[in-house]
């Protein structure tokens, strides 16, 4: 592992076994996170970067299978595990969730139960990694509420995720997310259920508990104005792979792949009127039956034929952790 | 300057709130709390607001989806008569719902999936009595007007992805020839490259009709590409509307201004989120005395919690000539930033 990295995804593959087939969800995705660095994996759906997340916690469905690649996480004594070795559901990865590596997810209705308070789900987790009482965990259930700014949390511990409004529970859920102090934190699609003055409100606490906590975190999202508000590092994915990676400000300056100049064009902006959005043609193919060559070549203008659709696009290098995987981009030898 | 298609005055849309099955219907939702607004023809208005601010109620009245609570909503026909939508009985509504249609949210439930693609869009030609080799030729030139391909006619929704799905919405939508088209957030379920396909769509299809459309959106800068003019709706109420530049230049009501401060643009060095909303919307139940902004508003006085502002035409102008107008006591005095 490189060091200063906490966690490293490398060349990960993950397949789905359905009925209709194999669909390969990620197809030799690879990512770094620093520690305390907050990474971006940003694109449309089906790209796979809710998987590659979900991977990380190996918590995939019975269906999935990882087929290659390693999940480098350092531990907190230096020791570097490979997660994809873990047994899913065994003690080693159980005692890494919540503790080590914590995920928020986007409907917090659905990932909290219905039929326990918020004091019992926040507890629960407290008392089973920590060992401490009921009323201790209770103080600090209290207490974890009101750094994620909700109010009267003496009274809200009490209550039902159901008696919360969207912010709220995602903002509990967060609460639950930092409970056991982990170390990097994911968040899939964070605020996509929530309207946009509670979205930034969230969003902000989210950044702001990352830097006091100094948590690594992965934003997983499909829009790229929160990505370039929130991250320093991002990899732009399509259909299973990264197709560009690089620190934010350059990203959003300097785009090189196709498909990442062509999705921040098709964003309609705050500040223009009147012109023509630019489109991408046609839709993201499935993942069942993957193009051959580049994944994009089917919908790039800058296409060349005979060169996109027959082999993969090497991975460019064009400057400082700036990368992109296309053929047309060349770069002056220094 | 063109005629008003549809004039809505003072509409109001309560729902009763039941508190178990013996005492019911002593408290309301103000779903709709006294909106008025103009729509003129060939135009484009959005309507933007967060969840719970009356938005789809609004359009649902206006379509008779649900009965108004009071209030006159006035439509100009096709044949050239005005007719006050709230007072129709269902009978004298029947003729007129070829000339309302709607495009739903959600392609993957709002359209039939054991329907052919030809009967999706054939369906209101069929209600107006219209015979299979007559809609079948209307529906391939819709098709081709939405950019499907005709030869996709016998396929089943499931064959279909997002963005040809809610092209398919579009063509039933305007199957009947429509004169008013309301679309409720239609490209919030689709990925942000086929999202741009249909905004252009329909934004083509306005122009070449002359269709006239009330966009509901919570996304600004989808608005702000597709709309002229907008009103923002906050708890039942429209508290600013005009001109859409006019607007995201310089806000006049702190509800605008804090909805315009939350929404991020793709620009990772311009400032975002500084003047922050606080706090969340508040129960639309019961009666409120003052300004419904009042409880999250920085710049609320004494007089915002006990008098309810009108929507007026902003000082210096006239909202004849600009369709400005907003709906708080401070807006002349207070300096609000825009983008």
């Amino acid at each position: 592992m490189e060091p200063g990295n906490i966690l490293e995804v490398d060349d990960l593959t993950v397949e789905f076994h359905g009925d209709e087939g194999i669909a390969k969800a990620v197809n030799g995705v690879s990512f770094a996170v620093r520690e305390g660095q907050s990474v971006g994996l940003v694109g449309e759906s089906g790209c796979g970067k809710s998987v590659s997340a979900y991977s990380i916690l190996r918590l995939l469905a019975d269906t999935a299978r990882i087929t290659s690649g390693a999940i480098r996480y350092r531990q907190r004594d230096g020791a570097v595990t490979d997660l994809t070795t873990l047994d899913p559901d065994g003690d080693h990865i159980r005692r890494l969730r919540g503790a080590d590596i914590s995920m928020i997810f986007q409907e917090p209705m659905t990932a909290f139960s219905p039929v326990h308070t918020i004091n019992n789900q926040i507890s629960e987790l407290l008392m089973l990694h920590t060992g401490i009482d009921k009323d201790e965990a209770r103080d600090r259930t209290v207490e974890l509420l009101r750094r994620t700014g909700i109010p009267d949390p003496e009274q809200r511990v009490d209550d039902y995720t159901f008696q919360l409004s969207g912010g709220m529970r995602q903002r509990a859920m967060i609460a639950l997310g930092i409970a056991c102090g982990p170390r990097i934190l994911i968040a899939d699609e964070p605020t996509t259920a929530l309207d946009v003055t509670i979205q930034a409100q969230v969003l902000k606490m989210i950044k702001e508990m990352q830097r006091e906590l100094g948590l690594s975190l992965i934003l997983i999202t499909h829009d790229l104005a929160v990505i370039s508000k929130m991250v320093e590092h991002v990899y732009v994915m399509y259909l299973g792979k990264v197709v560009e990676a690089a620190p934010v400000r350059e990203l959003f300056r300097n785009p090189r792949h196709p498909y990442t100049r062509n999705l921040m064009k098709s964003v309609p902006r705050m500040s223009q009127q009147g012109e023509r959005l630019h489109t991408i043609e046609g839709a993201v193919p499935t993942t069942y039956l993957l193009p051959t060559g580049c994944p994009f070549h089917p919908r790039c203008e800058e296409a060349i034929a005979g060169t996109c659709e027959v082999t993969h696009p090497p991975a460019v290098k064009i400057g400082e952790g700036h990368v992109a995987t296309c053929h047309n981009i060349t770069v002056p030898t220094p | 300057m063109s005629e008003t298609l549809l004039q809505v005055r003072n509409l109001r849309k309560y729902f009763p709130v039941e508190h178990g099955f013996l005492r019911r219907g002593d408290d309301f939702i103000r779903a709709v709390d006294d909106i008025s607004f103009d729509v003129l023809r060939g135009t484009v208005l959005g309507l933007i607001g967060e969840s719970g601010c009356g938005k789809t109620t609004t359009v649902k009245t206006i379509m008779r989806a649900t009965p108004p609570t009071s209030g006159s909503i006035e439509y100009l026909t096709q044949d050239k008569r005005k007719v006050d939508l709230a007072q129709l009985t269902r009978k004298e509504l029947k003729p007129l719902r070829k000339e309302i249609q709607m495009i739903f949210q959600d392609p993957f439930s709002s359209l039939n999936p054991r329907m052919t693609a030809l009967d999706i869009v054939a369906e209101p030609l069929k209600v107006l009595k219209w015979r299979k080799p007559d809609y079948r030729r209307r529906v391939e030139e819709l098709m081709d007007l939405v950019g499907l391909d005709p030869r996709f006619l016998s396929r089943y929704p499931h064959a279909f992805s997002g963005g040809q799905r809610q092209r398919l919405g579009i063509a039933r939508a305007l199957a009947s020839s429509p004169s008013l088209l309301f679309a409720d957030e239609p490209v919030s379920a689709l990925d942000v490259s086929v999202q741009a396909q249909i905004l252009n769509l329909l934004l083509d299809i306005q122009a070449r009709m002359g269709l006239t459309v009330v966009i509901i959106a919570h996304d600004l800068g989808v608005v702000r590409y597709i709309c002229r003019e907008v009103a923002i709706m906050y708890l039942g109420k429209i508290v600013e509307q005009g001109d859409t530049r006019e607007i995201y230049t310089h806000p006049r009501h702190p509800y605008t201004a804090g909805l315009l401060a939350a929404s991020p643009d793709t620009d990772p060095d311009t400032p975002w989120a500084e003047d922050l909303l606080s706090g969340d919307v508040p129960s639309p139940i019961g009666e409120r005395p003052g300004c419904v902004f009042a409880s999250r508003c920085a710049h609320a006085e004494e007089r915002c919690h006990r008098e309810v502002p009108e929507l007026a035409p902003v000082a210096g102008g006239d909202r004849a000539a600009t369709g400005r107008a907003v709906a708080c006591w401070r807006a002349d005095e207070l300096r609000l930033r825009g983008i």
